[in-house]
């Protein structure tokens, strides 16, 4: 029978993308458990990633494979188990400055309005929360182009509950990158969202990218999304997360969503496919299998 | 006209309806003045000694006041306290409930003897009797913050207290303010237990005293009155909350 762990194709992981330049983040074998003793959940079992600066990653997988935990470990929320997650050459222990993150969903706060949900950032993170008073002026100026920019002009003034689910989650991503962040975390920020919406916010977000070349982690379940927007899609299997495979997306930018017609989009779409039916299929079987 | 534009009016209307049944009921069958006052009889008496009871009603505002304040004040730090921690929350609630459920009269005799008569265990009083249900609203509102929002605070490196400061305070707030309404009307219930039992200032002193005297219309008056400073002070902290916590009537109205 065949090795569970034979699909982890060492050569593309082992090559970091940016070759030459350090990786901006690593996770270094990282295993996380949630819990303890008899109700404990191995989350993610011994990942190795290596993302490079002004890289953008696509993380796919079957739902509850550790994405989000991933995430969270990235920004400094959740504890590795064991193993180190790098962050501009630092082991991350705690939340960084320099990281941008929309969560799967909005989380506005409900009590300010939306211009105040945006300028949030500036008021927690250093150095601008010391000059958020001075440069209030300033700032209102960069959440208003930010929220233009993402298409919700003139809604600063409306509370979170007035907008639409989408609106909401604009607004989350104008959050995410108001302070300047070297690196956005997302985890599928668009996964509530209905398909027009959610396509014109890959155009955004590709735009967004292309203009300030921040690196990105990028949770989805949606393969068109993965390879609409990132270099490189790294898939999971289903839990314990494992990283069973990689594909590198090479299309020139900006990328047309006609583009995700193209024979080589649905070439790659079907190689993606066939890994994580591929994974399930395995999980199930070790599953099954095990005593 | 419409119902909707009369309806801010019913609860006047209805006051009035049952005050005008209580004078007809009284007058219809003669009943003494010694045991139930027709409202004409006690508003006189309130108009009559209007300045003798606000020498009263002084006290006890200002005594209930103080005391709300007091109470609320560690209510809501105990409140805070217990809803972030658990061990906290374990640690004080079972004494708390205890204490909260002895009978604050019987209190008042203890910070007698430690304070004297007067204005000080009056509020203590009231302080104490208000201190229990802000904090049990206010751990309700830690305890079920969502965790995602206070994952957006922490991965701005926002710090405890920040957190707790931009997050976990603001949506415990209507929680709070709810609390609140009837705290301002349990003070006043301290304020005037204390009175009756070790005062010589204060409405409760002043219907002790005007109940030896067998002075009915004026107990009654100083009951109109304690009922009158409990809705003013009601309708104050309502419309302070409105105000305050707004957003989460989620009313269009509001927002512009
Ligand atoms: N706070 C938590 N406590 C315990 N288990 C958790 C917690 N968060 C996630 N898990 C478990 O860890 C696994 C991975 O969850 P998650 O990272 O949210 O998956 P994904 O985002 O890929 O759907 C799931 O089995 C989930 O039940
Ligand atoms: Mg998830």
């Amino acid at each position: 029978m065949l090795n569970p762990e034979a699909p982890v194709a060492a050569d593309p992981l082992d090559a970091p993308a940016g070759a030459g330049s350090p990786p901006f983040l690593a996770f270094q074998d990282v295993v996380i458990e949630y819990g303890r003793g008899a109700n404990a959940t191995l989350a993610v079992d011994g990942i190795s990633l290596d993302v490079a600066d002004g890289d953008f990653v696509a993380l796919v997988g079957p739902s509850g494979c550790g994405k989000s935990t991933l995430l969270k470990v990235a920004a400094g929320l959740v504890p590795t188990s064991s193993g180190t997650v790098l962050l501009g050459g630092e082991t991350v222990t705690r939340p960084q400055k320099n990281v941008g993150m929309a969560f799967q969903s909005a989380t506005m706060l409900p009590w300010r309005t939306t211009l105040r949900n945006v300028l949030l950032p500036l008021q927690i993170v250093r150095p601008h929360r010391s000059k958020f008073r001075r440069e209030k002026a300033a700032n209102i100026k960069k959440a208003e182009a930010l929220l233009a920019s993402v298409g919700l002009r003139g809604v600063g003034s409306k509370y979170p509950w007035q907008l639409s689910g989408g609106m909401q989650q604009r607004a989350s991503l104008c959050r995410a990158l108001i302070h300047e962040p070297e690196i956005l975390l997302l985890d599928e920020p668009f996964g509530a969202l209905d398909a027009f919406t959610r396509e014109e916010l890959w155009q955004v977000l590709q735009q967004l990218w292309q203009e300030k070349k921040p690196t990105v982690l990028l949770v989805t379940h949606d393969l068109r999304e993965a390879i609409y927007l990132a270099n490189r899609v790294v898939v999971m299997s289903a839990r314990p997360g494992r990283i069973v495979h990689e594909e590198r997306i090479d299309f020139p930018r900006p990328r047309r969503l006609s583009m995700m017609f193209s024979a080589e989009a649905g070439a790659i779409m079907e190689r993606l496919r066939g890994k994580i039916d591929h994974v399930s299929l395995f999980g199930d079987e070790a599953a099954a299998g095990e005593p | 006209m419409t119902i909707e534009r009369i309806r801010p009016f019913f609860s006047v209307i209805f006051a009035v309806v049952v005050l005008g049944l209580w004078e007809l009921g009284v007058r219809l069958f003669n009943v003494s003045i010694f045991i139930l006052p027709a409202p004409s009889q006690f508003f006189g008496s309130l108009i009559e000694n209007w300045h003798g009871i606000m020498f009263h009603a002084e006290q006890t505002m200002y005594t209930t006041v103080i005391g709300f304040a007091i109470g609320v004040t560690l209510g809501g730090i105990l409140g805070v306290a217990a809803g972030a921690s658990r061990s906290v929350y374990q640690t004080i609630y079972p004494a708390l409930v205890g204490f909260y459920s002895v009978p604050k009269v019987a209190l008042v005799p203890i910070f007698v003897i430690w304070f004297g008569s007067g204005t000080v265990p009056a509020v203590l009083t009231s302080a104490v009797i208000c201190i229990f249900p802000v904090m049990v609203n206010v751990a309700a509102g830690v305890a079920t913050t969502e965790k995602d929002l206070e994952d957006v605070l922490r991965s701005l490196g926002a710090s405890m207290l920040e957190t707790l400061w931009y997050v976990v305070i603001p949506r415990s707030a209507p929680y709070f303010f709810a609390s609140l309404k009837v705290a301002i009307t349990l003070s006043f219930v301290g304020t005037v237990i204390s009175e009756t039992v070790a005062a010589n200032r204060g409405i409760g002193t002043m219907m002790v005293r005007a109940s030896a005297d067998f002075d009915v219309p004026l107990v009654f008056a100083g009951l109109f009155l304690l009922a009158a400073m409990g809705i003013v002070m009601y309708a104050f902290f309502a419309v302070i909350e409105g105000r305050v916590v707004g957003w989460t009537k989620r009313d269009v109205d509001f927002a512009t």
